[in-house]
């Protein structure tokens, strides 16, 4: 059979796989059903292209075909003006009647939003970043035209002008996202009216830092709200504590930055919030004895969780982290950063108990080993990305399938004590924590994993590397940072991970780009051991 | 001893070769799943005649090889990075092993019996071998006849002078 004797949808759908460059200079070229074909509308419903144009006077053509189908446009601001504001193409039917989502991908000014206005009716998402001196207040008078569903605007001009969003927020019947970044001028007044009156917001994302307690003044119900994140110091326990207790529907949270939030916000946020399905919690500077119970509470109280990030937690233990991992086991995402006491232990029990997981950061984290990683990577036949950044404790590797460790302390030898204080791990079984360690019980086929950056793991060796490629074959992408190998030798270890690992085409080491095609078959004398 | 019995259902390919399939395998096909049931229950296999052994072999064997993996939901936001990373090296070399004309009955198999994981993977694979090429690689790669005229091809060309930053 050939290319040709496919049905026209199946093309389609190899087709959707191409990037636009290749659809217009590749596809369309090919032959005349295919030039057809490469003018589908389905083709060109997601356009994220910067657009220029050699000749405008001709190639404008080939967009006058397809402006019609694009419904989500990725655009940089003047290549939208050019189209929308250039006079000779006013009738050269550039209208995208079916555009739904713009985002624009560079700072506006003057006046595209009064052209957007007029020319893009059918608009009803707006992502765009506004320099600090645009005239926000006309800006929002303009939009009140348009029905909009979300807006993600980046502002960061100083006057106020809640009145004009308020006003703005009226107008908008369907609007159910609203994200706000900069806008240093709101007022925690204005964000709990907008809480309280506009029930139709699902999604709201704040990063003015001066937004205090003030958002929760009153005790309606939020219902609606399912998106929440704030980016401030000036909220803490109390505040997080009133939120969730009135938006009982609230499944994605992030409190990130907001330091000021400790373990008690985290155990309410466990207890009230039943359909939780991403936390971000982090920079809490506060230990206390409740930290153990709140981890527990989460566990208890959040089953669902699909992403969790973790961010400067210096003590949570590994038995905590067994004990959350075991029911989050729709868990896809994982990010923990800074948090040093953390071991292998935490580390297995993430691959034995949560099979879903696409995408792991572990980031200064130096209590974990290479052998933990590695039973991971075989664990998870999901995973995707995996982040290790500037974990020292990443050296050697054992061969566990003769080896085996029983207890914590065989593998590596890392250094005690980061931290400075001697805290030990206390698993409540002995025989959990032997279990985890047993390499038989899995069926191994081999590792989906397509990106693995270890930056800054500056005590990694050569074999580990390897070791790791192996285990990797499908790795597209490879990151390292190496300090103690000469030119040769890195270039050597270069052309066996290559050897290994079949799509891989560069690797980045020490932020300079090592290409597949750069490494010559000479010098084969270096040996790594 | 007690052996198990897995339920199975009977197809027979275009050479007239009876294959017994197993039902968790079966399942993945999207078209016959309607009428599993009464495939169960009759013995006379089910004939496709668009299939050939070779074709339905492989099928199998990616069936078997991905049984407990399901693949990532695919919906518009993935389908937006205009991604062809996830195919791993072992789909990539267990599909392309046999060929080209192989590899497009398997396509035309996968589509016929909707197994919407393998189409994917396939037209993935597929998509790879076209990115970056210029149209008269293409041509050459899959061996289509170039049926514009000169003039066309200048107009096509012209039309679509766009280009990245």
């Amino acid at each position: 059979m050939l290319v040709t004797d496919l049905p026209p949808e199946v093309l389609l759908q190899i087709f959707s796989y191409l990037h636009p460059r290749d659809l217009v200079h590749g596809v369309s070229l090919v032959c005349d059903v295919w030039n057809e074909l490469s003018l589908w509308p389905r083709l060109w419903k997601h356009l994220a292209f910067n657009l220029t144009y050699d000749d405008p006077d001709q190639s404008y053509a080939h967009f006058a075909k397809i402006n019609n189908f694009v419904c989500t446009l990725v655009i940089h601001p003047t290549h939208l003006y050019q189209i929308l504001g250039n006079y000779r193409f006013a009738f050269s039917g550039i209208q995208l009647s079916n555009l739904e989502h713009l985002h624009l991908t560079e700072l506006v000014s003057g006046y595209l939003v009064d052209t957007i206005v007029q020319n893009l009716t059918s608009i009803k998402h707006f992502t765009a970043f506004f320099d600090s001196k645009f005239d926000m207040q006309r800006c929002l008078k303009l939009l009140e035209e348009l029905q909009m569903i979300s807006i993600d605007f980046g502002w960061y001009g100083l006057q106020n002008i809640d009145n004009n969003l308020i006003q703005f927020l009226t107008k908008q019947s369907c609007l159910k996202k609203l994200v706000l970044r900069g806008w240093y001028t709101l007022r925690s007044e204005t964000v709990a009216l907008i809480l309280n009156d506009y029930n139709n917001i699902e999604q709201l994302y704040l990063s003015n830092s001066e937004i205090s307690n003030l958002i929760v003044n009153s005790n309606l119900q939020i219902p609606g709200l399912a998106d929440f994140t704030l980016r401030s110091t000036k909220f803490d326990d109390t505040g997080i504590s009133h939120l969730v207790k009135r938006s009982s529907n609230l499944r994605f949270l992030d409190v990130l930055e907001c330091s000021k939030i400790t373990f008690k916000g985290l155990t309410e946020i466990s207890k009230h919030c039943p359909h939780l399905e991403s936390l971000k919690f982090g920079n809490s500077f506060i230990i206390n004895e409740r930290l153990n119970f709140s981890f527990h509470a989460l566990a208890e109280g959040c089953p669902k969780l699909k992403t969790i990030t973790f961010d400067g937690i210096k003590l949570i233990y590994d038995d905590e982290l067994v004990y959350l991992f075991k029911s989050t086991k729709y868990l896809e995402c994982l990010v923990l950063s800074d948090c040093e006491t953390i071991s292998d232990i935490a580390v297995c029990a993430l691959g034995k108990y949560c099979p879903n997981l696409r995408q792991i950061t572990f980031m200064n984290c130096h209590k974990i080993s290479a052998d933990g990683i590695m039973y991971l990577v075989k664990r998870s036949q999901m995973l995707q990305i995996l982040k290790i950044h500037s974990c020292l404790g990443i050296k050697d590797y054992i061969n566990h399938s003769t080896t085996g460790i029983h207890d914590e302390t065989a593998g590596v030898v890392v250094e005690d004590d980061i931290t400075g204080t001697k805290q030990k791990t206390k698993l409540q079984f002995d025989s959990e924590r032997i279990d985890l360690f047993r390499y038989s019980d899995y069926s191994y086929k081999h590792s989906h994993l397509l990106c693995l950056d270890m930056i800054q793991c500056e005590n990694i060796l050569p074999r580990t590397i390897l070791a790791f490629a192996k285990m990797c074959p499908d790795i597209r992408k490879l990151y390292l940072t190496i300090n103690f190998l000469n030119l040769n030798e890195v270039e050597a270890l270069c052309r066996k991970v290559f050897d290994i690992c079949m799509f891989l085409r560069s690797i980045k080491i020490n932020e300079q780009v090592i290409e597949l095609s750069s490494i010559q078959t000479q010098d084969e004398s270096i040996c790594i051991t | 001893m007690y052996k198990k019995i897995v339920p199975q259902i009977k197809l027979e390919t275009y050479e007239k070769e009876v294959f017994e399939i197993d039902l968790d395998i079966a399942k993945k096909f999207g078209k016959l799943v309607p009428v599993l049931q009464e495939l169960l229950n009759d013995d006379k296999p089910l004939t496709i005649k668009t299939i050939n052994s070779g074709t339905l072999k492989k099928i199998i064997t990616w069936c078997t090889y991905h049984k407990g993996r399901s693949p990532p939901p695919e919906d518009d936001d993935n389908r937006m990075k205009h991604s062809t990373e996830e195919v791993s090296s072992w789909d990539d070399k267990f599909l392309q092993e046999d060929g080209q004309a192989a590899l497009f009955d398997l396509i035309s198999a996968a589509h016929t019996l909707d197994i919407d994981g393998l189409l994917d993977v396939a037209c993935k694979v597929v998509a790879t071998m076209i990115k970056g090429k210029a149209p008269e690689e293409i041509r050459k790669v899959f061996n289509i006849k170039n049926d514009f005229t000169q003039q066309e091809e200048d107009q096509v060309r012209k039309e679509n002078d766009w280009c990245e930053d």
